[in-house]
């Protein structure tokens, strides 16, 4: 292995800074979500800090420096969040007033989906007239309208009133959730026009998806497929929702870490096949990973998965090790810095939490596995040993989140999973050749969407049936912030089982993790917490 | 060898010789990688919640306080020269008082100040209360 370029510098150990993500993440979730703790927060680094500089032995040698740098990341990440908080945001100082009607010119940024009242759609703001004079520049509005025919990126003219988003009967914060879109209001349009027949590139992509995509497949399942590759569900029906929450598969139609991973092996190895020089053949991926992102809307869950792709193609291209633990935590730090609101945002939850769990339970739950479900195999098959843990890992560490934010969670998802999973790497990588190749040679299209098409009926099949067992899901409501926070306290053995406490009690805490969950949904869903 | 040259390095001294002496000029890569790891991402933080596209900003000089006097604007009835359907919008008063204002308006010419309102059948000083934020001559 050859020496690596540029400047000669040597993070792992002795020296370890490993941990300066996850302070800086804390820094920012604390200064958004409880900036009162902020200062004890900052107080407690400090003596930690130092601590370490006055005792040589207060904590391992090498994380020293880790301790003696502590204050200034969790008050960097602290920081962040203020200056965040503190930025001015007129356009919603202008809602709150309700002036009435404005006019809006700017570029629709998600896909119209349908609501209560007609359909909505994000649209970013270039310029927004008031009483005739042009007021603001700038910002996220929701848009509101009887019909939005328009695609991602179409520049349109919007005349509405303007007001803040109301929290719902069901104490449903919206205003909290635009703000993690950074999004400062909400426009009732009167009417929504396309400006100069100014078409949005990735609206194009969007109509001309569906387009391809009707070659060969049924609507239903084309609206299917279509949600799992562009993360645009508007098509499918309520009740096929429905049936994929509660049989907890809704995760195959975000666009997340999956579809990432997907995209990347077959572009990678794709360029591989054809003898591309490595760097070229990274950065290419890179490129077509962040754009398939972007066509997508940009979801949350994507960006997460993004940048952690980006952070593994780049490990490889500079001859770094890949660590995935350190990597997410850098991810949530990159990410968090950018928009910390994003903590509020229900998708990066699950979308973090998923992947987390599967980091830090998979190895316990997998020798749990092994040991019981497993046990009459001699030598247990590691295909089935691994998606066994895998989906239980996931399942067990977004339970919370789900029930905080659905009021629902899926109890057969677990076993859902084990099928769903696997169903949906193919589904994906057919529907993207689906959707390139309808394109191009409609007549190609259509064995591969009838392939597709046959794939899809049997994950809806699975959603339907799974969904309509009585005992499929159990109701969870009024989960507070402290019931999530206790159910992540008895994760914690677990957690240390498969990573820092002895491997051989890895199957008796993970035993006690499972018999903890199932104990905090029945408590949960029987309102006894 | 790595982790002994390390804990050398580290008990270099005696106890008494603190981590500071020496140390940064030590672990100079890792503080300065620390420190700009800090500046980007401060950097990146200030850019997107006041210099990028998805921050608004104000480009006219037109006061929130005369945006809110505007919109006080349009919620307020002229009494004296509002139509039914507009004099119908203030609250308790129903067509037919409406009808009524305009009525005593034409008879009695043009109103005042809103109290005189008061002079009209089935407008009390309660109702009165509820329609003077609302109303203007």
């Amino acid at each position: 292995m050859g020496r690596p370029t540029g400047p000669v510098l040597d993070l792992r150990e002795p020296v370890r800074l490993d941990a300066w993500a996850i302070t800086l993440s804390a820094g920012i979730v604390a200064g958004t979500v409880v900036p009162a703790l902020v200062p004890a927060g900052v107080a407690a680094a400090l003596i930690v800090s130092a601590g370490a500089l006055a005792w040589r032995d207060l904590v391992p040698a090498q994380w020293r420096l880790m301790a003696v740098l502590a204050p200034l990341f969790a008050g960097v990440g602290a920081g962040i969040s203020f200056l965040h908080s503190a930025a001015p945001d007129p356009l919603a100082e202008l809602a709150v007033l309700e002036p009435g009607e404005v006019v809006i010119v700017g570029t629709v940024g998600s896909p119209p989906a349908a609501s209560s009242w007609g359909y909505r759609a994000d649209v970013r703001v270039e310029h927004l007239w008031y009483g005739g004079r042009e007021v603001l520049r700038g910002g996220r509005v929701e848009v509101f309208a009887g019909d939005l025919s328009v695609g991602v990126g179409d520049r349109v003219r919007v005349d509405g009133d303007i007001s803040r988003p109301e929290t719902g009967e069901d104490g449903f914060d919206y205003a909290k959730y635009l703000a993690t879109k950074n999004v400062s209001a909400v426009v009732e349009a009167t009417s929504v026009w396309p400006v100069d027949g100014d078409m949005g590139w990735i609206g194009r992509v969007h109509r001309r998806t569906d387009v391809a995509l009707g070659y060969g497949l049924h609507p239903r399942e084309a609206a299917v497929v279509r949600g799992m590759v562009l993360g645009d569900r508007s098509l499918i029906p309520e009740e096929l929702e429905e049936d994929f929450q509660r049989s907890g598969i809704t995760h195959v139609l975000a666009i997340s870490g999956q579809h990432v991973a997907v995209l990347a092996a077959v572009v990678y190895f794709a360029l591989r096949a054809f003898a591309v020089p490595a760097a070229a053949r990274t950065l290419t991926t890179l490129a077509l990973i962040w754009l398939y992102i972007l066509v997508a809307g940009a979801p949350p869950s994507a960006i997460r998965a993004g940048v952690v792709a980006s952070f593994v193609l780049a490990a490889g291209l500079l001859g770094r090790q890949i660590s995935p633990l350190h990597f997410m935590m850098t991810m949530l730090a990159c990410v968090l810095a950018y928009n910390p609101l994003l903590v509020y945002n229900a998708g990066f939850q699950l979308s973090v939490a998923a992947v987390f769990g599967i980091l830090l339970l998979k190895k316990p739950l997998k020798s749990l596995v092994e040991q019981t479900l497993l046990r009459p195999f001699n030598r247990p098959p590691q295909a089935l040993s691994n998606l066994l843990s895998v989906s239980l890992a996931a399942q067990v560490a977004t339970a919370p989140i789900v029930a905080a934010s659905f009021d629902e969670v899926s109890v057969v998802g677990a076993l859902t999973n084990l099928v769903a999973v696997p169903l949906s790497g193919p589904i994906l990588t057919l529907g993207l050749l689906g959707s390139v190749i309808g394109n191009v040679a409609p007549a190609l299209a259509y064995p591969l969407n009838a392939s597709n098409g046959f794939l899809v009926t049997l994950l809806v099949w699975i959603a339907q049936v799974a969904s309509a067992f009585p005992f499929a899901a159990v109701t969870t409501p009024g989960v507070t912030l402290l019931l999530v926070a206790l159910f992540y306290a008895g994760c914690v053995p677990a957690a240390l089982s498969g990573n820092a406490l002895s491997e051989k009690q890895a199957p008796l805490w993970a035993a006690v993790l499972v018999l903890w969950s199932i104990l905090w949904l029945v408590l949960v869903g029987a309102g006894g917490l | 060898m790595r982790r002994e040259a390390f804990e050398t390095a580290t008990r270099r001294g005696s106890a008494s010789q603190a981590f500071p002496t020496g140390a940064f000029a030590r672990y100079r890569p890792q503080v300065v990688v620390a420190v700009l790891v800090v500046i980007v991402l401060v950097g990146g933080a200030f850019y997107a919640s006041r210099v990028s596209e998805s921050a608004p900003r104000v480009v006219y000089s037109f006061s929130l306080e005369e945006v809110e006097a505007q919109a006080q604007d349009s919620l307020q009835v002229n009494i004296n020269t509002a139509d039914v359907e507009e004099l119908d919008e203030l609250p308790e008063v129903g067509p037919a008082t409406a009808e009524a204002i305009v009525e005593h308006r034409r008879t009695s010419g043009m109103f005042r100040s809103v109290q005189e309102l008061e002079e009209i059948e089935g407008i009390g000083p309660t109702t009165l209360e509820e329609i003077e934020p609302f109303a203007t001559v």
